[in-house]
């Protein structure tokens, strides 16, 4: 199993037009990690996996994996192993065929190559099906093929292509635990793209957030760390919009007052809002974004929130049973995103009602003018 | 289609069938007459459809496989005599205005009984015989109470040999033509195959199939470098390609010549006169080729040739042993349209080829038609042979041309 390094890294297509698709990418995977790469699509995600397995040449930079640089490493002597999206199996080949390909050719001895392949499809659950075309094979044993021709080869990474994406809902959940007992089973390092970030939250040891490259960034990597850390501490708005569904609720304000362990702001609908955030970095008056997420907010004993409470008109509700989602059209918000407030129980809103929640001050993260994460002084806890 | 239609379509139906029924006989129509030409007597462009047995005759496609054919020459004004020798056996007399010049032709003896025991209705009894300048002597003739006698020899066929081996040539009566005393003689004569067709038919398939392998050979290959690798001037190059293409080869035939004359100097083999020399300039028109094969590349995903690159294959190994396999079905009709262009091509063999042994079919089978004699009967059997080789490399092709190849690699 190896540590994969990745130092400065930058990626520019066309180097033609001075655009960077990746640029300054700094990750330090240890071993045996299971890395999550997520991002909206077109923010590069994808790319630096294919840098990392080789399908991609790195512009500038250094890939290290195992301490040795590979940058100019073909990907079949870099130790690693792909599962596509897509799956890319070879039509043409049965189960055990495209399994033992990559053996093939490296002229294995037959036992062994034998030996290896019917391993793998031990682990996963493939043994019936070794002697049919992927023709023959539904989604998910397609998905299980590509990720035993992976693990037939031993690779000390695993690189994993939003593999699940193709698989209907049922399907994904189930592969998702599957992928995660096959971590715990090879202990191998993992790196896995995904723009889902359900799969991100509940696999990675550590989430990799990439946002597409703004012409001015210094990188687009926005953060780098353990789920929770993401959820509770993001460094920035796009992080915070990022991660969490239904998404943040950013409410434009200024700061009132300020000190070391909670900041009072008030919103440009003049409710006043405190904070459990450190903003002493900031002075009285300047303009902030406060970010409060939808399943924070009460929607009982309101007046006892201690952060404050907003009132706006309800735009839509749904009821999805286990939950419900009022959205709201706040003054505060921006323009064209709602308001949305989750709640465990049913409420009884229709559209059109004045609608107040509460705020509890722990809940709230204060972002400044240029989306910088003010320090969070105390993490939020659902009673 | 389980779409519920309005009734008018029974009679659109009806008539898109008559249309296309009516389109198929046109274009069946030139390939029946020139089926029906090569089975007709003679060398006439116009006649039945289909022959009648009377008017229909083989002699074509003999030729055109290479069999000598034998024609049956009636001699004009001849008369035959029975003479009785003295040992009870008979000689023929004829005497004919053959060649433009009267002869006499006298068989050796012959007896009735040999003549009833080896002749049949096919097999005639051979008598061999000379010519002679002189009347036979009139005193010899066969009185009137023989003449019965003769007639009965004339019931089994009779042929007449004159001269040995292959000069021989053999004469045949024909009871049946008879007027007054005289009866019909008719003159063999054998016909040698004047061209070597299935000669021309070798070389023909031959070349179209060194052609077509080595387009595919050169197709796949650039159309791989074209649909999955990135260099420079790609497109225009691919562009140039099909533009120059648009140019007919035989606007360059003078180039040509004088191109592969001078090849010709250095490389023996694929100089003028050369099968070498025709298919390299063959060659050349692969640029339409290269356009569908890179089409076709195109839509099978590059993922897999990543996969197996990971899993430690070379460029060519990927290509070799992912992209072809599954590249099949383009590969059978590139092969096809190679090789039946190859077959019918030409303007270019016509200027490249030069001796009658080095011809392809379709450039040789012309030289059935010049401006003194068109020779249209043998020219359709050699015409509807040339279509042969087509007809069998697209059965045997036929089972490569199969969907689906790609389906379940990836996710679609």
């Amino acid at each position: 199993m190896a540590e994969v390094l990745l130092s400065k890294v930058r990626k520019n297509y066309n180097p033609a037009i001075l655009k960077d698709t990746l640029r300054n990418i700094n990750l330090d995977i240890k071993d045996g990690d299971f890395i999550v790469f997520v991002g909206p699509s077109g923010c590069g995600k994808s790319t630096l996996l294919r840098m990392i397995a080789g399908l991609e040449d790195i512009t500038d930079g250094d890939l290290l994996i195992d301490g040795k640089r590979v940058n100019d490493v073909p990907p079949s002597e870099r130790n690693i192993g792909m599962v596509f999206q897509s799956y890319a199996l070879y039509p043409h080949m049965t189960v055990f065929d495209n399994m033992a390909f990559g053996l093939k050719l490296k002229h294995m001895d037959k036992k062994e190559i034998l030996r290896r392949v019917v391993q793998a499809a031990d682990v996963l659950g493939l043994e019936a099906f070794l002697e049919r075309k992927p023709k023959a094979l539904s989604g998910g044993q397609r998905q299980r093929v590509a990720i035993g021709r992976c693990i037939v080869q031993n690779p000390s990474v695993f690189l994993f292509d939003e593999p699940l994406s193709n698989l209907d809902a049922a399907l994904r959940v189930k592969m998702r635990l599957e992928i995660a007992k096959l971590h715990q089973e090879l202990n191998a390092t993992i790196i896995y793209v995904t723009h889902d970030q359900v799969e991100a939250m509940t696999l990675a040891d550590k989430i990799c957030v990439l946002s597409p490259l703004r012409p001015s960034a210094e990188s687009n990597l926005e953060q780098f760390g353990s789920p929770l850390e993401l959820y509770n501490h993001p460094v920035n708005l796009f992080v915070a919009g990022f991660i969490g569904s239904p998404k943040m609720n950013f409410l434009k304000g200024e700061i009132v007052s300020i000190s070391e362990e909670k900041c009072t702001v008030k919103l440009i609908t003049g409710e006043k809002v405190t904070a459990c955030v450190n903003a002493t970095r900031g002075k009285v008056g300047d303009s902030i974004i406060l970010g409060v997420r939808p399943e924070h907010l009460l929607t009982k004993n309101i007046d006892a929130a201690d952060g404050g409470k907003v009132t706006a008109k309800v735009i839509v509700t749904e009821n999805l049973g286990a939950e419900f989602y009022v959205y709201m059209d706040s003054g505060a918000s921006e323009v064209g995103s709602d308001f949305t407030v989750k709640s465990d129980s049913e409420l009884e809103v229709v559209a059109g009602d004045e609608f107040s929640v509460g705020i509890p001050a722990a809940a709230c993260y204060l972002f400044d003018a240029e989306g910088i994460a003010f320090p969070r002084t105390q993490v939020y806890k659902r009673s | 289609m389980a779409i519920v239609q309005p009734k008018s379509l029974k009679y659109r139906k009806a008539a898109a069938h008559t249309f296309i029924l009516a389109f198929l006989c046109t274009i069946m129509f030139p390939l029946l007459m020139i089926v029906a030409i090569s089975f007709r007597q003679g060398n006439f462009s116009v006649g039945d459809i289909i022959p009648s047995a009377a008017t229909s005759t083989l002699d074509h496609w003999r030729l055109a496989l290479g069999f000598n054919v034998r024609q049956l020459n009636r001699v004009t004004g001849s008369t035959i005599d029975y003479v009785e020798t003295d040992d009870g056996k008979y000689q023929i007399l004829v005497r004919s205005e053959d060649d433009s010049s009267f002869r006499n032709y006298v068989t050796e003896p012959f007896s009735i009984s040999d003549v009833k025991a080896k002749a049949s209705a096919d097999v005639p009894y051979v008598v061999n015989c000379y010519t002679q300048t002189s009347d036979a002597e009139s005193a010899q003739f066969a009185d009137a109470s023989t003449a019965k006698e003769n007639n009965a020899v004339l019931e089994s066929v009779l042929a007449m040999k004159l001269g040995e081996g292959s000069d021989a040539v053999q004469y045949f009566i024909d009871k049946n033509d008879k007027e007054g005393t005289s009866y019909g003689i008719y003159k063999e004569k054998i016909i040698p195959p004047p061209f070597p067709v299935l000669l021309w038919l070798w070389n023909s398939i031959k070349v179209a199939f060194i052609t077509a392998f080595l387009i595919i050979c050169l197709s796949t290959t650039s159309a791989y470098a074209f649909a999955r690798m990135k260099f420079k001037g790609k497109t225009v190059i691919l562009n140039g390609m099909l533009i120059f293409q648009m140019f007919p080869a035989v606007l360059a035939l003078v180039a040509i010549y004088a191109l592969f004359d001078k090849i010709g100097e250095y490389i023996p083999w694929l100089g003028l006169n050369t099968h070498g020399g025709l298919i390299l300039s063959y060659m050349g028109g692969i640029a339409l080729h290269i356009w569908t094969i890179k089409g076709y590349f195109e839509t099978i995903d590059a993922s897999l040739e990543e996969a197996a690159a990971i899993d430690g294959a070379t460029p060519w190994q990927a290509f070799r042993l992912i992209l072809l396999p599954l590249s099949v079905p383009i590969l059978a009709v590139v092969f096809i349209l190679a090789f039946i262009s190859t077959i019918t091509e030409v303007p270019v063999a016509s200027v490249l080829l030069l001796d009658m042994n080095e011809l392809t079919l379709a450039v040789g089978s012309q030289q059935y038609l010049y401006p003194q004699n068109y020779l249209w009967g043998d020219f359709a059997a050699a015409a509807v042979l040339s279509g042969l080789p087509i007809t069998i490399v697209f059965l045997l092709a036929q089972r490569w041309l199969v969907g689906g190849l790609t389906a379940g690699g990836v996710k679609g």
